[in-house]
């Protein structure tokens, strides 16, 4: 319990932080946002500059002090100003639509790779004698190396441009009503290829970790013990060597989770997938301040409450760290 | 010491390496009475540990048994199947592990890795199980209440008296020990070795404790053998192989250390080191370092154990203390005045 709430003491701290670095850090760098959004509209009169300022929120006269407490008490209601690309849309608006397509693809692909590879190497490291084990281990390390984007140009080239099996971007059918069971359909049919490039790439890793912390608890005495008791094997595998070998991969699929929002940037991008990394990647491109700082700071947040929870999971799961002993 | 309870004929295993077949345990035979105490001492890397994995048919990977042959109340343990071996092991006979911080599961409450023993070899229910692991924690001075505490919470001494606790717990007929004691400070071993006892004498089963540390062996033991380079080199009643030592190998590993209670002598230790087992030297592969060798010694086959009567036996074909070792010590290898 004393471990819990040091870890939530330390949790609301680093949020703190990460909440006011991402005020601070715009407001110092050199040039101005705002300045460089109005050059872009060339030959506006000082009265309409002033106007579209005030529109934008960047009358920015007030003391540093007063901003940052208008910046918090806005953050924290939710209100992260207007986009400058799609405006008059709030960034908050433009986020809430992205957000879903991000979490959907990114984070049910991070738990499918990390369950799936996570069995995987546990299977691959206990009967790591088969030619089975050995040609999945050295097939998915040889996938591992391939760069994801470089396979998800593959996967599209061949099937959606040329087998036509699947669509080659975007994430749902724009003529079908969204919610009917077409339009959820077509959600699933644009979501295979990404979803594959993501978990193809993935998995190598997962199960690697798995294999290799699994072969090292399986030398350890309290296995050889388990055998000398006559433990059932499956109890040996799951309660004396999986459950001591998953605890360094817990933190790493934690730590995978929080990197959902940001992580995708790549993927999204050549699938055209509208989720938070494509509308990052659209928000540089258009020097969308607002956007660009909100995205960072969800990337930020996501990130902190990740780390969180693995730190819960691996408290659940570890006894030792429970009492703080490491 | 009543009837046998297991008899060791022959026994040979090892491990495969790249190098060749590494025989740790080579061609040794002894046996263990019901109740006995036998104390097996040796170098680090003697095969004695081996010795204790092959009994319990507990080889991993590349090692197996070569030959010879292990009865256990007459049914050898070598020929067992694995389904066999895992009915009779823990039920029979079990072991205790070196380091008992090591040999728990971390992630799992003792209670856990005492109960899953006891519903792996009989059909009790979960509050019999629970019952019977705070009898044995008791036993070994451990309050019930620690069935609830991970490996961590426990001191040391604590730990490898929960892995007794774990090895008993089934009551076994024959307890193998190894090295039980040597990650523990001397006051903890001293606590350790004295419950060992005080159970042995309660149970009744038999133990085999293996250790580096002669001294350990001497007050407890029924039997010693000592173990040289995959050997057995000498075996006997303890007191009187302690007093009198008829092999140089067990007169070298008494002066290596300090006696508690005798008067105070110059450590010697031994000169040279253990032999590569990858190809052990001819003859007695003691010899190289025996400061009564002679050439005739690093020829031919290994001796084999010999018995001298009153129960000794010895692999040392001149088994006579000092220069009645058939000549002088090797002017070389003599220190002043010394005691050997």
């Amino acid at each position: 319990m004393k471990y819990f709430l040091r870890k939530l003491g330390l949790l609301a701290f680093t949020l703190f932080v990460s909440v006011s670095l991402n005020f601070f850090l715009p407001r110092m760098m050199p040039g101005d946002p705002a300045r460089a959004l109005l050059d872009k509209m060339e030959n506006l009169q000082p009265e309409q500059l002033d106007t579209i300022r005030a529109a934008f929120g960047l009358d920015t006269d007030d003391p540093l002090i007063v901003q940052y407490g208008r910046y918090l008490r806005n953050t924290l209601r939710g209100d992260l100003g207007t986009s400058f690309s799609r405006f008059p849309t709030p960034v908050s608006e433009v986020m809430r639509v992205a957000l879903p397509w991000s979490i959907g693809l990114m984070g049910i692909c991070t738990v499918i790779s990390f369950s799936v590879g996570t069995i995987v190497g546990i299977g691959a490291a206990w009967r790591r004698e088969t030619k089975l084990a050995s040609i999945t281990v050295g097939f998915f390390s040889f996938v591992r190396s391939f760069p994801y984007f470089w396979l998800g140009l593959v996967f599209i080239y061949f099937f959606a441009f040329k087998a036509r099996i699947f669509p080659i971007g975007s994430a749902y059918d724009v003529e079908a009503a969204r919610g009917s069971a077409s339009w959820w359909l077509s959600v699933l049919r644009h979501g295979a290829l990404p979803a594959m490039t993501i978990v193809v790439s993935s998995l190598g890793a997962w199960i690697l970790t798995m294999r290799n912390n699994m072969i090292n608890v399986l030398a350890e005495d309290y296995i050889t013990v388990a055998m000398a008791k006559g433990l059932p094997l499956q109890r040996i595998k799951s309660m004396y060597a999986a459950k001591n070998a998953i605890l360094p991969s817990v933190t790493g699929f934690a730590m995978s989770l929080g990197f959902v929002i940001g992580g995708g940037l790549v993927t999204e991008m050549v699938f055209a997938y509208p989720g938070i990394g494509y509308m990052l990647y659209q928000a540089v491109n258009a020097k969308d301040y607002p956007l660009m700082q909100a995205i960072f700071l969800f990337i930020a947040v996501a990130v902190l409450i990740a780390n969180f929870a693995a730190d819960i999971a691996v408290m659940i799961l570890d006894p030792r760290v429970r009492d703080g002993a490491k | 010491m009543g009837d046998t309870m297991l008899e060791i004929r022959n026994l040979s295993a090892g491990y495969a390496t790249a190098k060749g077949f590494v025989r740790a345990v080579d061609d040794v035979s002894f046996s263990l009475g019901r109740g006995e105490f036998l104390g097996v001492a040796g170098e680090s890397g003697c095969g004695k540990s081996t010795l204790a994995y092959a009994i319990m048919r507990l080889l991993r990977d590349n090692a197996r048994i070569e030959s010879g042959s292990a009865l256990f109340k007459g049914r050898d343990l070598a020929a067992m199947t694995a389904a066999e071996v895992n009915a009779h092991r823990w039920t029979d006979m079990a072991m205790v592990f070196q380091s008992a911080m090591n040999a728990l599961n971390p992630v799992l409450s003792v209670g856990e890795q005492l109960t899953d023993a006891v519903h792996a070899h009989r059909s009790v229910s979960r509050a019999e199980a629970e019952a019977l692991a705070a009898e044995m924690l008791a036993l070994v001075d451990i309050h019930a209440d620690r069935l609830k505490s991970y490996p961590h919470q426990l001191s040391g001494g604590m730990r490898q008296r929960v892995m007794i606790a774990m090895a008993l717990i089934l009551k076994p007929e024959l307890l193998i020990m190894d090295e039980p004691t040597t990650a523990l400070d001397v006051v903890v071993q001293r606590s350790i070795i004295e419950k060992i006892e005080e159970l042995r004498r309660r149970l009744g089963f038999s133990v085999i404790f293996i250790t580096h540390d002669l001294s350990l062996l001497v007050e407890i033991s029924d039997s010693l053998g000592i173990m040289y380079a995959g050997r057995m080199v000498e075996y006997g009643p303890a007191a009187e192989l302690f007093n009198d030592p008829r092999h140089p190998y067990t007169e070298g590993l008494m002066n290596s250390f300090p006696s508690l209670t005798g008067p105070l002598r110059r450590m010697d230790g031994i000169e040279g080191r253990t032999p590569d087992l990858l190809s052990p030297p001819p003859g007695c592969r003691f010899a190289p370092r025996c400061r009564y060798a002679r050439p005739t010694c690093s020829a031919g086959d290994p001796p084999r154990l010999e018995p001298l009567g009153g129960g000794r036996l010895s692999a040392c074909p001149y088994p006579r203390r000092g220069e009645a070792y058939g000549c002088a010590p090797a002017a070389p290898a003599a220190p002043e005045g010394g005691s050997l």
